[in-house]
């Protein structure tokens, strides 16, 4: 008892010096601007100088203690109507993704060097773990498209569970020595698909719990339970604990906040977060202590193949499966690519190979923190100059002016409405306030010109506010639907066929906002004459733009062909009077005829040897009709 | 030139939450319509297109057929029904 009492002591006084470096670490990075995992692995590096013992974590710890709340804290956040948009791709990404990754960097590294290919394929399932944590917050500085950073934290959230699942896996043959894929593959899909069944379940059981229960601390302790609940749950049934607590975290992070109280919600989250915060500081720093600084340098070779490996398997993945996705842009592309940062979980699965994994262990660490170290810090410091040079950031001068307007007004507003409800409470004097009051009005007067002069002379960013506050409507009204449905006032059928709807209104894409502001939104447009143009599937997302901008309502009939044959789609646009020449111009644009080279096999060729063909691709058909009459409601 | 007998085209874009319903409503106003299969798909929303070839004395009624089958949306932005309706030269039913 005395012994447990003393190394209690021991660890509490190892957690709170660690936890004093990574304070001094997040100053110093919030002081620099730099992502603080980046700070964190610098000091890591800096720690394996030292190496004071031979600090060991017992593998359990690392999984059940560190990982679960860094993935229960990512998949609270995520919200499921903004993963539904590329949900495949996502999904693509993270599982046939991993697998790609594990075999590509496994293949690589043990071609590359002399280490066996069982212990390459260990390292390259944990190495497939992206933590992108670093570029999400240079997003969100940036102001970058919100679907890029969906994309890219929806694919490290699941391939984390998957990249977990598969190390588990590898590990396991490593260590009996045996390998059947018939078996591999089925354990695969029972331990992952049990993990999720697990972590659906208790996630919907705890959400119930706390739509009954209006009390912060006791909901926070519910989630509490939940994240490491799942994971001891799950691991006990010999499933996959890391997808159970991934799915956990989906499940309540869209179903529980809707039974709590704002500010639960808020409580709740700031908890998280910081349990996220704890968590990677101190597997960062586990890792620098773990880390013999001559090892690294040892394994200098090693660790480069490694570096190279990951490059090439992520390029594949990614310039691969986005061929799939709905309409990515090249630059994202890239920005996706570059953007596949590794981080805590790639560490946390290294310094969780257990001791009798044999000599190779130490090495396996040293290439992960080396992969890790590599993409924080090139990927991590170069992302900025990337995303700025492929000039993916497009915030026009108004935007940035009708931010500042808005913001200005809306803060005015906020201290307006405080000063006049003292006012009501008697807190301020009648007489004070008959002072305050004609100010504020002139200055609500002055920021409302302000801000209209600003719409006046470029109505693009009203776009992006109208966007926002119609989503936040109809995640209000699904809200609302649930409240119906708890309360026993619709019918299960009544509530699925009208969240339906809801959700199928959040998914929609090509509001023609433009247009509905110019023509107001109950008016109707006056149609003379009904285009139908013929486009390519290539093109379709151009077209669509084009038409938008230029102010056309656009219809899309079904396309033909199957799955990667070229494919048409036909639009039905509705033409006001002299409209055709805007619209063809806008088709003309974006649907430019282009000679592509095709391979064709070779007639009479002992082998099919493809030789390039030019085809000529893209160019659109267009019919104009006259129209008799329109109608739309 | 035209009397109340010429052939007209409508041709309506519809929800797909919508398009069976105004189907049927149509087909029992006895109405011949052709359904263009929708664009949406697993998780996707999608338009459906009905095609129907109508006298011009019909045309009125039928549009009333499919505004009042048009379930009131719970989105106020998107349009529920977008319905074009053409002149036709010449309408054959072989």
């Amino acid at each position: 008892m005395e012994e447990l009492g003393r190394t209690i002591l021991d660890v509490e006084r190892a957690i709170v010096l660690l936890l004093l470096v990574a304070l001094f670490v997040s100053i110093m990075a919030r002081r620099f601007r730099l992502p603080y995992t980046v700070g964190l692995v610098l000091i890591g590096l800096a720690l394996t100088l030292f190496t004071p013992a031979r600090v060991y974590v017992s593998p359990e710890l690392i999984l059940g203690l560190l990982v679960p709340p860094l993935l229960f804290e990512a998949a609270f956040h995520i919200r499921v109507d903004d993963l539904r948009r590329d949900f495949w791709l996502i999904l693509l990404l993270a599982i046939p993704g991993v697998v790609i990754t594990t075999l590509l960097v496994g293949g690589v590294i043990s071609w590359g060097t002399g280490i066996a290919v069982q212990t390459a394929l260990v390292f390259g399932a944990l190495v497939a773990a992206t933590d992108p944590v670093a570029v999400v917050a240079l997003f969100r500085r940036l102001g970058a498209p919100k679907r890029l950073q969906i994309l890219l934290e929806g694919e490290s959230l699941f391939n984390d569970g998957t990249a977990i699942v598969m190390f588990g896996l590898m590990l396991d043959i490593v260590m009996r020595g045996q390998f059947d894929l018939a078996e591999s593959m089925a354990s695969f899909l029972r331990v992952a698909g049990g993990g999720v069944l697990v972590g659906v379940i208790l996630g919907m059981l705890a959400s119930q719990a706390i739509g009954n229960i209006d009390d912060a601390l006791v909901e926070t302790t519910i989630t509490t339970v939940l994240a490491f609940g799942a994971y001891l749950l799950a691991e006990s049934m010999h499933v996959s604990g890391v997808l159970a607590v991934v799915a956990a975290g989906i499940v309540n992070g869209n179903v529980g906040p809707r039974g709590m109280s704002p500010t639960t919600r808020i409580v709740v989250f700031n908890f998280w977060e910081y349990g996220a915060f704890l968590a990677n500081s101190l597997i960062f720093l586990l890792i620098g202590l773990t880390t013999d600084v001559q090892t690294l340098i040892d394994n200098w070779q090693i660790i480069g193949v490694a570096i190279l490996a990951v490059l090439v398997a992520r390029a594949v993945s990614i310039y691969g499966f986005s061929l799939f996705g709905r309409d990515i842009p090249g630059k994202w592309k890239h920005v996706l690519y570059w953007g596949g940062l590794r981080g805590a979980i790639v560490l946390a699965l290294a310094l969780s190979i257990p001791e009798g994994f044999g000599p190779e262990r130490e090495r396996l660490q040293a290439m992960a923190f080396g992969v890790v170290l590599f993409t924080l810090l090139v990927q991590g410091f170069t992302m900025d100059k990337l995303i700025k040079s492929l000039r993916l950031v497009e915030r026009t001068e108004s935007q940035e002016e009708y931010e500042r307007r808005h913001a200005r007004f809306v803060s005015s507003q906020a201290a307006y409405n405080y000063l006049r409800q003292m006012n009501e409470q008697g807190l301020i004097s009648e007489h004070i306030w008959g002072h305050l009051e004609p100010v504020f009005e002139r200055r609500h007067e002055v920021l409302t010109e302000a801000v209209k002069e600003v719409l006046a002379a470029d109505p693009s960013v009203e776009v992006e506010e109208l966007d926002t506050a119609r989503r936040e409507s109809l995640r209000v009204q699904r809200a609302a639907l649930g409240d119906l449905l708890r309360d026993g006032v619709i019918s299960e059928d009544a509530y699925s066929q009208l969240v339906g709807e809801v959700d199928a209104a959040l998914a929609e894409q090509h509001i023609n906002w433009p247009l509905l502001l110019r023509l107001g939104f109950g008016a109707q447009a006056s149609i003379q004459k009904m285009m139908i143009a013929v486009v390519q599937q290539p093109d379709l997302e151009r077209a669509l733009n084009a038409l938008s901008k230029a102010g056309f309502g656009v219809a899309r009939l079904p396309s033909t062909g199957g799955f990667l044959s070229r494919r048409n789609v036909t639009l039905l646009i509705g033409l006001p009077e002299g409209g055709e020449g805007a619209a063809v111009q806008a088709l003309q644009e974006s649907c430019r005829k282009r000679v592509e080279f095709v391979r064709a096999p070779i007639k009479g060729a002992f082998l099919p040897l493809p030789r390039p063909v030019p085809v000529t691709i893209g160019g659109a058909t267009i019919f104009t009709f006259d129209v008799e009459a329109y109608y739309e409601f | 030139m035209s009397s109340d007998n010429d052939m007209k085209m409508i041709v309506a874009i519809v929800r797909d939450t919508d398009d069976d319903i105004i189907l049927q409503a149509l087909l029992n106003a006895e109405f011949r319509v052709t359904r263009i299969a929708s664009t949406g798909g697993f998780l996707r929303r999608g338009n459906a297109t009905l095609l129907l070839g109508v006298t011009a004395d019909q045309v009125e009624s039928a549009v009333q057929v499919i505004r009042e089958h048009c379930a009131p949306g719970i989105d106020p932005i998107v349009k529920r029904a977008t319905i074009f309706v053409l002149d036709v030269d010449r309408f054959e039913q072989i």
